[in-house]
């Protein structure tokens, strides 16, 4: 059963449809990426999940159960990670967790353990008691992503993470992402940084412009992703002629292209076929299979400032 | 949820050194500057002008009576009391025309409160000194509650005859108070309520940061998250008036009423204060917005109630309007405080029930507001 549904979701404000009638299901336990471009509709249709915004129009089921009707119990299932940093500055790393572990009803002993484990994992156990407001932006970010997790979500939404983090924080952030779904969280990750998406999801929706454009397992998309062995030689419209078997090559302007989602794989076939025909390959490039080359074929690569 | 808003509120309030100094300091450094308004100055050795020909007999035997009356008479022209009472260096002048016309007493708008007790003594001396009493109108006129701005002579500004209490006020005292202490109300009221300002910027600043965002996603309710953020700002606003009323008592001795009166007026007022600023702040979108939306609002409300000057000095459809304005039954509620004899708090308990009406409409509205913007739509 999908923890989440999302049936025909619009949301409207006035005349701006920022999201238009998109459907969707999270299942159990996996990672739902979205990917957009800035202004595309992925926080707006965070906003919904996370219960900040109201739907103008759709229905969502989370857990089988009426969105609205299961309101309570939804809200203290779902943890939240905003793009903006939600900590109190004056508040030190310990006090943080304190205030918004209680606020999920977490309390006691299980909030202390919680509390340990959680900065345990992000690195900020040694840091417990220093006010935030003296934090990095990596450390604050890590623990922005702690204080989500206390009351142990169901649902754990992410909300461009790991903006402006260094690379050693945006690692340590992966990897507890990575734990937090061995455990069977169920994780909805919305960025614009692909390698992100492709090292934390399983599946992936593009949205733009408050459509969802694609959706599907990672290796759907990566397929559709223009990988495969570019061969450059003489006259490729001529040397697409006969049989080619299971290779399927297409004719383009700079040369032979092999499309295949995974090119090292069919590369030393390639060459023994074109030297077989007799043809002479004056270069050969291997298109790696890139998120980014579906995201930019759907979404175009006209700037977006909003 | 309740309970972990108010550790928060509390600990973020305490923490910050710098905004805790801001809230108890300030009005600690307000009243020992301006301590000479609420300390109650008696009338001795008051300059008072008597204004007259030069060479004028009355006015010799006016200054002797004033004098007798523990007052500094100076004789000066007209001219010079123009500009003295102007610039407000004087509070009164008595005017003697030439002949046999009638004495009167000119009286600084802006201090018609220890005026009216200085005309008093000011008419005694003048009835001594055979001056037309019968014209003199300050404290002595049981009149019509009307104020009226005697046309002064040439050259003299614009006076106030001070006659009665303003008739409409349901708060008028039953036993006058003292002028000084009437002011220290006024200056009470305007210092708790300023807390607006305060209570606003904490909320703004947590709005426009990401914890509001994340506050809207957790099963916070409306109630809980004001409660939670009342609470502490209620505990704030009372640290201010503790400070200040016993600062006020102990070192400048001012006599405020006993404390089983002004004790749950305080708590009634500050947590009127309180839920007012927490509302009004929740509708501010900026923090550049909280001192331009809470400064106006509290000086304003602060004017109509009538912390500034008496009531009686304003239109009277404002003076209807005062009734809808919470500054106003806190402020009359302090007055009775001071001004009843005894210890008996039966005199406070109508403004208390006021200020309670009050204060629930505002934390009604409030929560409402809160629930709003926590649940955007």
């Amino acid at each position: 059963m999908a923890l989440l549904a999302a049936q025909g979701l619009v949301k409207r404000y006035g005349a701006f449809e920022a999201v238009k009638s998109i459907s969707f299901e999270v299942q159990k336990g996996s990672c739902w990426g979205l990917l957009g471009p800035n202004g595309a509709g992925k926080s707006t249709t965070l906003g919904i999940l996370s219960g900040t915004l109201e739907p103008t129009a759709g229905a969502l089921r989370f857990e089988g159960e009426d969105w609205a009707a299961a309101e309570g119990a939804r809200r203290r299932a779902i943890g939240y990670v905003p793009q903006e940093l939600a900590l109190y500055d004056s508040l030190s790393a310990l006090e943080n967790l304190r205030f918004w572990g209680r606020l999920y009803g977490v309390r006691g002993r299980a909030l202390d353990g919680r509390i340990k484990e959680a900065l345990d994992w992000v690195g900020l156990a040694s840091r417990a008691r220093e006010k935030v407001g003296a934090f990095s932006g990596g450390m604050k970010r890590r623990l922005n992503l702690a204080a989500a997790i206390l009351h142990r979500p169901r649902l754990l939404l992410l909300d461009e993470p790991m903006v402006g983090v260094d690379p050693q924080s945006r690692n340590l952030l992966l990897e507890v992402l990575q734990h937090l779904r061995q455990e069977g969280m169920t994780l909805i990750y919305t960025s614009h940084y692909m390698a992100e998406v492709e090292a934390v999801c399983d599946r992936v929706a593009i949205i733009d412009h408050g459509k969802l454009l694609a959706e599907g397992g990672l290796s759907e998309l990566l397929a559709q992703s223009g990988a495969g062995v570019l061969v450059q030689t003489s006259d490729a419209q001529a040397a697409l002629a006969g049989d080619w078997g299971s290779l399927l090559p297409v004719a383009r302007e700079e040369g032979l292209f092999f499309p295949a989602e995974q090119p090292g794989e069919i590369l030393p076939q390639v060459v023994l076929q074109m030297n077989a025909r007799g043809w002479q390959i004056s270069g050969i490039e291997v298109v790696q299979p890139s998120l980014e080359a579906v995201f930019l074929a759907l979404t175009g690569t006209a700037l977006r400032d909003e | 949820m309740f309970g972990a808003i108010l550790r928060k509120e509390l600990l973020s309030y305490f923490q910050d050194r710098g905004m805790l100094l801001q809230l108890l300091l300030s009005p600690l450094i307000t009243i020992s500057l301006f301590s000479f308004l609420l300390a109650n100055p008696g009338l001795d050795g008051l300059r008072v002008a008597v204004v007259a020909p030069e060479g004028s007999e009355r006015s010799a035997v006016v200054a002797e009576r004033l004098t007798a009356a523990n007052l500094a008479p100076e004789v000066m022209t007209e001219a010079a009391f123009d500009w003295a009472i102007t610039r407000g260096e004087l509070l009164a002048g008595v005017v003697l025309p030439e002949g046999d016309e009638a004495a009167r007493l000119y009286l600084s708008p802006a201090q018609s409160g220890v005026a009216k007790a200085l005309g008093r003594q000011v008419e005694a001396a003048l009835a001594e000194a055979g001056a037309s009493p019968g014209q003199v109108s300050a404290g002595s006129s049981e009149s019509t509650g009307q104020i009226s701005a005697t046309p002064p002579g040439a050259g003299l500004p614009a006076a106030v005859v001070v006659s009665h209490p303003v008739e409409l006020n349901w708060g008028t005292p039953a036993q006058a108070a003292e002028p000084a202490n009437t002011g220290a109300a006024g200056y009470i009221i305007l210092t708790l309520f300023f807390i607006v300002v305060n209570v606003g910027q904490v909320l703004v600043k947590e709005q426009t940061a990401g914890v509001f965002r994340r506050l809207q996603g957790t099963p916070l309710t409306g109630w809980a998250l004001f409660l939670g953020k009342w609470l502490p700002a209620w505990l704030i606003s009372l640290l201010q008036a503790v400070l200040f009323i016993g600062w006020g008592a102990l070192i400048l001795d001012l006599d405020l009423g006993p404390l089983t009166r002004l004790g749950p007026v305080i708590l009634i007022v500050t947590a009127c204060a309180t839920a007012l600023g927490l509302w009004v702040g929740s509708f501010a979108k900026t923090e550049a917005q909280v001192p331009a939306i809470g400064v106006s609002l509290s000086l304003a409300l602060a004017a109509l109630g009538g912390c500034f000057a008496p009531l009686y000095l304003l239109p009277k459809w404002l003076q209807y309007a005062s009734w809808a304005i919470p500054q106003h039954w806190a402020l009359v509620a302090v007055q009775q405080g001071i001004a009843a004899t005894g210890t008996d708090i039966a005199v406070v308990l109508p403004y208390i029930g006021i200020l309670t009406v009050f204060t629930l409409i505002f934390a009604l509205l409030g929560s409402r507001r809160f629930g709003l913007v926590l649940r955007r739509r």
